[in-house]
């Protein structure tokens, strides 16, 4: 029996038949995620355990035979995340009970394999949510995958990113021992899991936005927040193309509406062009589009505080005939905003598929990174020069946006949520992968903080020497601590083994 | 020569004579943090650096002599955190500038050991805070040091913890290369640190309420926030002593008035009533005042008047409904002080409060308690202090206070801090008794589930001493601790984290009760 067989055997004798596979039905359905820009790759077996104690045996078998692992979420991913060539993968939407939604002491204690739409859809109706409200493909996407991307989302212009919500976790250390540990104030075994920080340092950052390379996830515990009654959406249109202007008026919005900010981004404009050009059913009158539209979303616990902030945004708006209220029916009569903001699953999270995610037939380069606000101006000049200069990199009708939406973080950052296309044929594939790695260079050279990082971004932060020696040092050195065969997501950051010498990967200036 | 001596010479050549010392007269003066529970402990060497390359050489210096090596900020401690018994103490007060502050992107970077006092003097003059202000004694404080120990302060109602308002520290690490590097945004070389997660895991982590076990931060990367132009503070006294009302109010105020509050700060009825009674007899009110139950102190703040109007509103509907509670104006106990109307915010508020209303006398040993648990069990904890008290009460100095806190303060999401302690007379006997109970008194804590926070050496070591790290986690943490740490020199005695093979289970109580 080869060694995967021997695994197989094992992992079967501990968690039983019903959920191990190695038949190629499977893996082929395994063998992506959202994004064709990789090649499909098959797992040797996949496994669906239910139980932080079964992915311990199963760490311990992997470890047994040093048998690579990847955990995967809801593989809504577009950076090579959660899949793997050989090895075994990890499905762990079985793991995915509510376990504690505790509204007296605002946390809930969720599995990590619940999806964000399973999670919200429980707390919104009794009044409760998790602030920022996950990616946007929350529809399958899951706690864990959030966790492991600190992904932005809906709300994150006030409650931050998802690990800003998290109090601590649960987690399979890839060890030999496979080993279970708990952070947060849950590092106190006599505890409830009500807080960060306190009892022992915070070590439940090693697992934010590790891209599932430090552990796996089994428990999330999360913050609640009590879901403030009150919520308006405003959309304007600045009356210039001029990102000056976005930077200043998310700063002002930021300092004069700080507390009920929920949500705001801008949408550059050419894709309002675009939206406008490809509208089934065209307005009477043609639209005056000069600049990018900004979506803003406020909330408030009483209605009398909602209508100062909504005379304080519209005050700061349309100060000097900078910007102008817009309707979206201005471009198509069938697209109503509502005013008063809603929960609806579809709203948040099929957002991605109308306007960010170009056509996932496509091969899709995702290029979603931080920026700082008043950076905002430079990279709008310095990010489309990119692609101009290397227009002849892309592929025939490769579509490339250096931003599709522009949405204001905390304290002073914008995500800057864009990417390139190209067709999904052989020959493409190759190029575009050169390209994108090319562009992330790029962006991680001009100062851009990238978070789903997956296998391909990750790799380019390490090939763009965004990392010092002495940070790589340390990072390999805590691989190494929890992971001492390099078994978990070892693509990833290009961390395969302990003595790879990563500065091969160096890859000197391009421009 | 001494390996002592060897490494003085080593660290004279590397940083200069100037801020290195090992006279008597400095060892003494650097002999002990606020609280006397402690005998007093002489460092060896205490070297006061500059710059972060200092701090590395420092470093390389004490792994070549194998000598232990101690972080100090502003010394203002209570848990034995910042003193060691011989090693190397460093002093790192020297480095104190602010380096940026950066209004456009709201964020600053500092050294870690400036005090927060200086830091939030400068950024509220400009208009910007950092939302929590550090420890209650930021006076002399350090920014390294409300991180270290994760500590919450005013504003934490609203903004949280210190490190929740971290993007992001550069950090010398304990290793033989006293290796520099730096987490949050700026790990990536060519970023700012302008945002704490993505780039890389967030390493951050580490180096928060670490107690300075893991490594010397010498910068950080803070949020900034715009300072809310209108600030309020309103007093409620409940009518009855009870604390499922406490709770009950305190869910409430979140859930309607969440955006609002900086901090929510509720005193025992007994610490007002002590406050009543030590009153300069000329600044007593004729009236003898009607107390009856906790008091609470609401400072909220707001972008606009009109909010403001509001959120006052909605404060006093919540408060006196059912006739629970009552406006209170602290003239009613003391003529001198203000009316709240008239409230206006300082500094001296936020960092001289540790003096009048916490810190039992400093010349007294005090051994504080401070601690989070879920604002629902507050009725249950208050209990069992009481019981506490009782069932131990032959175990504590003659004449020691055992208060259930000073404060309680609110804490996102649902937490409070109860903030308290044991204080004895410090007199030669009662230290041992003091130091005791104690522990005693902090293990029972973490049995009923709470998380404390400034840990130093006495409550980290209570935390292990209760058995409530499982065992693998503290294998993980030791592992960790090797990994950065692989000669175990920096803040040994913390956590009973003394060497790699060190067993720390001969630690563990089995208690009691």
């Amino acid at each position: 029996m080869s060694k995967v067989e021997e695994a197989y055997k094992e992992i079967e004798n501990a968690i039983g038949s019903d959920y191990i596979t190695d038949k190629d039905f499977m893996k082929a359905a395994y063998s992506r995620n959202v994004d064709p820009a990789f090649p499909d790759r098959w797992a040797d077996m996949i496994v669906k355990p239910e139980s932080a104690e079964e992915v311990s045996d199963i760490v311990k078998i992997a470890n047994k035979y040093k048998i690579h692992m990847v955990p995967r979420g809801g593989g809504a991913d577009l950076v090579g995340g959660s899949v793997t060539e050989g090895g075994i993968l990890l499905d762990l939407t079985r793991m995915n009970k509510i376990l504690e939604v505790n509204e007296d002491d605002y946390y809930c204690v969720v599995e990590c394999g619940v999806t964000w739409g399973a999670l919200l859809s429980e707390l919104i109706p009794r009044g409760y949510t998790t602030g920022v409200t996950g990616p946007g493909s929350g529809y399958s996407a899951t706690i864990g995958g959030g966790l492991s991307n600190s992904t932005a989302g809906g709300g994150s212009a006030k409650y931050g990113l998802v690990p800003d919500i998290c109090l601590g976790v649960e987690v399979v250390l890839p060890n030999l021992q496979g080993s279970i540990i708990r952070t947060g104030a849950a590092a106190n075994k006599y505890a409830a899991p009500f807080c960060r920080y306190g009892v022992a340092p915070d070590f439940t950052g090693l697992f934010m936005g590790d891209v599932g390379t430090l552990g796996i996830k089994t428990k999330a515990f999360l913050k609640l927040f009590p879901d403030p009654p009150f919520k308006k959406n405003l959309m304007y249109i600045l009356n210039k193309n001029d990102f000056q202007k976005v930077f200043e008026l998310s700063h002002e919005v930021r300092k004069w509406v700080n507390d009920g900010l929920l949500g705001m981004s801008f949408v550059p404009l050419l894709l309002i062009q675009m939206m406008a050009a490809q509208a089934k059913e065209k307005p009477a009158k043609r639209p005056r589009l000069k600049g990018p539209l900004c979506a803003i979303t406020v909330e408030a616990t009483d209605e009398r505080i909602i209508d100062v902030y909504v005379e304080k945004v519209n005050e700061i708006m349309t100060k000097d005939n900078v910007a102008r209220p817009f309707d979206l029916r201005e471009i198509n009569p069938t697209l109503e905003v509502p005013e008063k903001w809603t929960f609806k699953m579809k709203n948040l999270f099929n957002y991605f598929h109308p306007l960010i995610s170009v056509a996932p037939a496509k091969v899709t380069c995702t290029t979603c990174h931080k920026i700082p606000f008043s950076s905002m101006e430079e990279i709008s000049k310095v990010a489309p020069a990119f692609d101009i200069k290397h227009k002849d990199e892309f592929q025939p009708g490769s579509l490339s946006l250096w931003a599709g939406v522009i949405a204001v973080l905390p304290n002073g950052n914008f995500v800057v949520v864009g990417g390139f296309n190209a067709d999904n044929v052989e020959e493409q594939r190759e190029n575009s992968m050169r390209l994108w790695h090319k562009k992330l260079h790029h962006q991680v050279r001009y100062g851009g903080a990238h978070y789903w990082l997956g296998e391909s971004i990750s790799q380019s932060i390490v090939e763009a020497g965004a990392y010092t020696p002495d940070f790589m040092q340390f990072f390999k050195d805590i691989k190494r601590t929890v992971d001492p065969h390099f078994l978990l997501s070892p693509n990833k950051f290009h961390l395969h083994a302990y003595d790879d010498d990563y500065t091969k990967y160096l890859v000197k200036e391009e421009e | 020569m001494s390996k002592v001596q060897e490494a003085y010479k080593e660290i004279e050549s590397a940083i200069g004579a100037d801020y290195i010392t090992d006279k008597d007269f400095m060892k003494a003066a650097y002999s002990r943090n606020v609280d006397p529970a402690f005998p007093d402990r002489w460092a060896d060497i205490i070297v006061r650096p500059e710059t972060t390359e200092e701090v590395s050489e420092i470093v390389k210096i004490a792994n070549k002599y194998k000598i232990r090596m101690v972080p100090r900020g502003g010394g203002a401690d209570l848990v034995g955190g910042s003193v060691t018994e011989e090693g190397i103490l460093l002093d790192l007060t020297r480095m104190n500038k602010i380096i940026e502050i950066n209004e456009e992107d709201y964020y600053c970077v500092v050294e870690c050991g400036i005090t927060w006092g200086a830091l939030v003097s400068e950024l509220h003059s400009r208009g910007y805070t950092t939302g929590v202000l550090g420890p209650g004694s930021g006076f002399s404080a350090t920014i390294g040091g409300g991180l270290s120990n994760a500590t919450a302060g005013f504003g934490s109602t609203k903004f949280g913890l210190v490190p929740d308002i971290c993007l992001g520290v550069e950090v010398v690490l304990p290793n033989p290369e006293g290796t520099i590097i730096r987490t949050g945004s700026a790990a990536n070389k060519y970023a700012q640190p302008f945002c704490r997660y993505g780039v890389a895991p967030d390493f951050t982590g580490l180096f928060m309420g670490d107690v300075g076990t893991m490594g010397i931060k010498t910068k950080a990367f803070l949020r900034l926030f715009p300072l809310g132009p209108f600030q309020s503070h309103r007093f409620y006294m409940l009518k009855k002593n009870d604390y499922q009302k406490v709770y009950e109010l305190g869910h409430e105020l979140r859930k309607k008035v969440g955006d609002a509050i900086l901090d929510l700060v509720v005193y025992p009825l007994v610490v007002v009533q002590l406050a009543a009674g030590s009153v300069e007899q000329k600044f007593k009110p004729e009236k003898r005042p009607r107390l009856k139950g906790p008091l609470f102190s609401i400072r909220f703040e707001a972008f606009d008047q009109r909010i403001m109007d509001v959120y006052t509103e909605l404060i006093e509907e919540i408060m006196t409904k059912d006739d629970v509670a009552r406006p209170f104006e602290w003239q009613e106990v003391n003529l001198e002080t203000e009316l709240s109307k008239d409230w206006k915010f300082t500094l001296k508020y936020n960092f001289n409060f540790f003096h009048m209303a916490i810190s039992p006398a400093p010349p007294k040993i005090s051994c504080t308690t401070c601690h989070k648990i879920p604002i629902s069990t507050l009725p249950e904890v208050a209990a069992k202090n009481t019981e506490f008290f009782k069932n131990n009460n032959k175990d504590y100095p003659p004449g020691a206070v055992d208060l259930l806190g000073m404060i309680l303060m609110f804490l996102p999401n649902g937490n409070l801090v109860v903030v308290g302690g044991i204080h004895a007379d410090n007199i030669d006997e009662q230290h041992e008794a003091a130091m005791r109970i104690w522990h005693k008194k902090l293990r029972h804590q973490v049995k009923y589930g709470a998380a404390h926070y400034w840990l130093g050496e006495s409550i980290s070591q209570s935390i292990v001493e209760a058995g409530a790290y499982e065992p693998e986690f503290m294998q993980f943490f030791k592992d960790i601790k090797k990994t950065v740490d692989p000669n175990f020199l920096l803040s040994p005695n913390k956590f009973h984290l003394n060497s790699y093979d060190y067993d720390y289970t001969k630690h563990i109580v089995t208690e009691e009760e």
